[in-house]
C-alpha cells in the first residue's frame, strides 16, 4: 500500500445512487452485492446510450463514494454512490443523479492486488492515518477507478486509489 | 486473527450484550474490524447482516422473557434496547408474526421458532458446506415403508429395518428417515426409518406405510456429514427460512441417504427435504 497526502478540486460527479446494507443480498466482493448490481446497472446505463447523455469531463475515471449517515454505526446501512465527472449538474437524466464531491485535503492510498479485497479501512484508521499524523473525516470515503482496476474477478492484477477526506 | 475466528468472537460479544446499548460499530471494534469489512465478512460467515442478527437475538430472548417472566411488555422491551414499545412491536411481529401481548396470550413457543445464538460450529459448517441452494419440489410426496419409533431409538430401527431388507436391498439405492415433532416442539420425537414403497410393495407385518403430507418442498444438499445433519437444520430452519417466501408447514423433515440401511453410507450424498408453505404477510 502506498500512501501520499493531496489537495483535490471539488468535483461535480454524475451516476447512480443506493442507500441500504449492500450485503443483505450477498456478501463479499460478489458482483451479486448491492455494490455489484449498482456498477451492473450503471455499466448497462452507459453502454446503452447514457455516456453520449452526459455531460463528461472525464470518462477515463469512475468514482465509488461510501457515505455514511447517523444510522450506519446503528444498522450498517449507508449510502453507495458510483459515477463520473461531468461539467455540470443542470439538466441530469432522469435516471442519474447528481453529487458534488468535496474538495480540500484528502490521504491518497494505492492499494493493489488481494490488498483491495482486505480490510483497508481498519489499517488505514489504525496505522496510516496515524502514521502520517493526520485525522480522517469520517463522513465518507471515496474510491477512484482507472484503467488500473481490471475488473472483481482479476484484483490480483488490479489497482485502487483510496482518497479519504482529512480534517483541516 | 482468521474471519472464522473474528466472527465467532463477534457472536460471543453480541450475546453478552443482547441487554447493553451496543452500536454495530462496536462490534467491530471488539474484533478489531472497520465497520464495512465487519458487515461484509459477518454476512458472509452467517447469511445474516448484523443488524438483523442481533435483532432476532434481541427478539427472541425478548419472547423467551415474556413467557418466563411477569415482567411487563414495556420492560422487556427497554431490557433488549428497544426505544419504545412501538418498535418492539413492529421488530416482534416482523419476526414472530405476532404482538407481544398475542404472544404472551398464547403462552409457548412454536416449532423452532426462536433463533439460539449461532456457535462456531455452526460458522465453520456454513463455511464448509455452504452456501446452499435449495430445490423447489412443488406438490411432493413420498409413498414410505419402514419403521416407526419414539424418542431416539434409531440404531435400533435401522437395525430392524436392515433386518427386513434382507433379499431386497439390490433394489434399494436411497433410503430415508422422516422425522417429526408431533406437538410442534423438540420434546417429542417420532421417527420412521424407512424405503420408498415400491422396494418393498408387500408390506411385512413389523412395518408400516406412511404417505408423506404433500407439499412444496425445499432440498438442500450437501448436508457434510451426518454428523452436520442438526447443523444444516439449525441452519434452514434458523437462517434460510427466516429471510425467505417460505415458512415450515409441518414440523417434520425428511433426510434422505443414499445408501442401503445395514451398509456403509455415502455421507456426502445425504440430502434434507423440508415441507414449506408460503409466508403469508
Amino acid at each position: 500500500m502506498k500512501a501520499a497526502l493531496t489537495e483535490q478540486p471539488t468535483r461535480l460527479l454524475a451516476g447512480f445512487d443506493f442507500f441500504g446494507d449492500p450485503f443483505r443480498s450477498h456478501s463479499g466482493w460478489s458482483a451479486d452485492n448491492e455494490i455489484g448490481r449498482l456498477w451492473q446497472r450503471w455499466g448497462e446505463y452507459w453502454y446503452s446510450g447514457g455516456m453520449a447523455e452526459l455531460p463528461i469531463k472525464d470518462l477515463t475515471v469512475c468514482y465509488e463514494f461510501h457515505i455514511y449517515h447517523p444510522e450506519t454505526l446503528q444498522t450498517g446501512e449507508f449510502e453507495v454512490f458510483i459515477g463520473v465527472e461531468v461539467t455540470q449538474l443542470a439538466d441530469l437524466p432522469l435516471a442519474v443523479v447528481g453529487k458534488t464531491l468535496p474538495g480540500g485535503r484528502y490521504a491518497v492510498f494505492t492499494l493493489t492486488g488481494e490488498e483491495i479485497a482486505s480490510d483497508w479501512i481498519w489499517e488505514l484508521d489504525h496505522a496510516w492515518l496515524p502514521k502520517l499524523g493526520v485525522q480522517r473525516l469520517t463522513t465518507f470515503s471515496v474510491q477512484r477507478y482507472d484503467e488500473r482496476f481490471k475488473s472483481v474477478e482479476n484484483l490480483s492484477e488490479s489497482e485502487l486509489e483510496v482518497y479519504i477526506p482529512l480534517l483541516p | 486473527m482468521s474471519d472464522l475466528a473474528a466472527i465467532v468472537r463477534a457472536l460471543d460479544f453480541i450475546e453478552s450484550h443482547l441487554q447493553t446499548a451496543i452500536t454495530l460499530g462496536d462490534v467491530a471494534d471488539a474484533v478489531a474490524y472497520s465497520l464495512y469489512h465487519f458487515c461484509r465478512s459477518f454476512k458472509n460467515a452467517t447469511h445474516y447482516t448484523p443488524y438483523d442478527y442481533l435483532m432476532r437475538r434481541r427478539i427472541a430472548e425478548a419472547a423467551r422473557a415474556l413467557l418466563q417472566t411477569a415482567a411487563k411488555v414495556t420492560d422487556v422491551a427497554f431490557d433488549y434496547q428497544f426505544n419504545n414499545l412501538e418498535t418492539f412491536s413492529r421488530a416482534f411481529r416482523r419476526v414472530l408474526g405476532q404482538s407481544p401481548s398475542q404472544w404472551r396470550q398464547q403462552g409457548q413457543t412454536g416449532y423452532r421458532q426462536l433463533l439460539p445464538p449461532l456457535t462456531s460450529a455452526h460458522v465453520e459448517h456454513i463455511a464448509r458446506c455452504g452456501p446452499w441452494q435449495p430445490t423447489e419440489l412443488p406438490d411432493f410426496t413420498l409413498a414410505l415403508v419402514g419403521v416407526m419409533t419414539l424418542g431416539d431409538r434409531d440404531a435400533l430401527a435401522w437395525a430392524w429395518l436392515s433386518r427386513e431388507l434382507v433379499g431386497v436391498a439390490s433394489r434399494c439405492e436411497s433410503c430415508y428417515a422422516w422425522v417429526c415433532h408431533p406437538r410442534g416442539d423438540e420434546r417429542e420425537r417420532a421417527i420412521l426409518v424407512a424405503v420408498t414403497a415400491e422396494v418393498l410393495p408387500k408390506i411385512p407385518p413389523g412395518l408400516v406405510r406412511k404417505d408423506l403430507p404433500q407439499a412444496t418442498y425445499l432440498r438442500f444438499a450437501p448436508v457434510g456429514t451426518a454428523r452436520d445433519l442438526e447443523l444444516l437444520r439449525d441452519y434452514i430452519d434458523y437462517v434460510w427460512l427466516p429471510q425467505s417466501d417460505y415458512c415450515v408447514a409441518h414440523p417434520c423433515y425428511l433426510v434422505r441417504y443414499a445408501a442401503t440401511p445395514g451398509l456403509p453410507s455415502s455421507e456426502s450424498d445425504l440430502e434434507v427435504c423440508v415441507p414449506v408453505k408460503r409466508r403469508q404477510n
